[in-house]
């Protein structure tokens, strides 16, 4: 029988092989745990988590005081990387950490899909 | 009727706190467990789990302490309680290290605070045996519990806090009431210690603010168990 989790890690690898230049992606809970991510020997996966999930939490919070609305999307990027934050579902975050040879669109686009597909399963 | 003098007693007696305090400590350690059964979904490594694991394990064993009175047993509970404020201590700077400061902790730094903690049974044995009254065997144990309770309580205000300010849902909670936990243990051994040295301060006030410390130990474990345990049937 297919897990969640193994559902979970097949969306995060299409993702990973259809965009390129993606470092690290996970998909997370609002509270910061992982529910799948695919570099499981990435040293500061917890770290990953946690922080992803109080960014967008802070962005959220601040959408919602300034316009009265909720984040859906969230990216911030670097001199070397961005990152990706969509809501994936009522409780779940799909995080993407990547580098900055892949197209901003092409990259939004996939991660939104993907999303979706999280979003369903 | 309750007489006045159970409130105003400065002795430890058999009472409604010792009943609340194992209840509280042992249902903790079982959520303990539990939530280690989850660990992989919180992996913030082998060495914080083992001491929240120890720290749960070595206060249950110190409250059941209480069940006798003589001055040995009373020493040995002792220990245990230092045992308890050492590993709950390091879980936490662990935790800290790792999610806070974002750096790894190495197997040599991971044992640290069982060889520190190793050190109070060699010193218990080394005074027993070289004819230590029992009495002062455990006025002296007695003293060393408050001070790492009051020092360990100290640094767990300080990486909770700093904990909390990275977290979000959850893990705000688990942060806070550990904090209230480490408080109360302050709060709770400070009394102690000032009573040691110069003003006795009434055991109830002290049974009830190491109530406190067993109900927000108990509240943060279940909070993080719950988390763990509904994400983990959401995976199946």
């Amino acid at each position: 029988m297919t897990t969640k989790t193994e559902l979970y890690l097949k969306a995060l690898s299409e993702l990973e092989n259809s965009t390129g230049d993606i470092i690290s992606t996970a998909i997370i809970t609002r509270d910061g745990l992982i529910m799948a991510s695919t570099k499981s020997d990435m040293m500061d996966r917890e770290t990953f988590a946690a922080y992803g999930a109080a960014t967008f939490k802070r962005a959220d919070e601040t959408i919602e005081e300034l316009t009265g609305d909720n984040v859906d999307t969230l990216l911030y990027e670097s001199k070397k990387n961005r990152v990706v934050t969509v809501r994936a579902g009522e409780y779940a975050l799909l995080i993407v950490l990547s580098g900055k040879n892949v197209q901003l669109g092409m990259l939004l686009m996939n991660v939104q899909n993907t999303a979706l597909k999280i979003k369903e399963l | 009727m309750v007489e006045s003098s159970y409130f105003y007693r400065f002795e430890e007696t058999l009472g409604p706190h010792v009943i609340l305090s194992n209840l509280f400590w042992w249902t903790s350690f079982i959520l303990v467990i539990t939530a280690y059964k989850n660990r992989r979904i919180w992996n913030v490594g082998e060495m914080p789990w083992a001491y929240l694991f120890l720290t749960f394990l070595f206060f249950g064993i110190r409250e059941l302490g209480h069940l006798d009175k003589s001055p040995v047993v009373g020493s040995i509970r002792y220990v245990f309680g230092i045992f308890s404020a050492i590993f709950m201590t390091s879980a936490l700077i662990f935790i800290y290290i790792k999610i806070y400061k974002r750096k790894t902790i190495s197997k040599k730094v991971g044992f640290i605070p069982l060889v520190f903690a190793l050190i109070f049974p060699i010193f218990f044995i080394y005074l027993y045996f070289s004819g230590t009254q029992t009495e002062n065997l455990k006025n002296t144990f007695f003293t060393i519990e408050n001070i790492l309770w009051i020092m360990g309580g100290s640094i767990m205000v300080y990486t909770t806090y700093m904990l909390g300010t990275k977290s979000t849902g959850g893990f705000v909670y688990v942060f806070m009431f550990f904090q209230l936990a480490a408080f109360f243990a302050i709060l709770w051994k400070f009394l102690g210690f000032i009573g040691s040295i110069s003003c006795p301060v009434p055991y109830s006030i002290r049974e009830f603010l190491e109530t406190m410390f067993g109900v927000f130990a108990i509240i943060s474990m279940y909070v993080l168990e719950k988390m763990l345990r509904n994400l983990s049937k959401h995976l199946l």
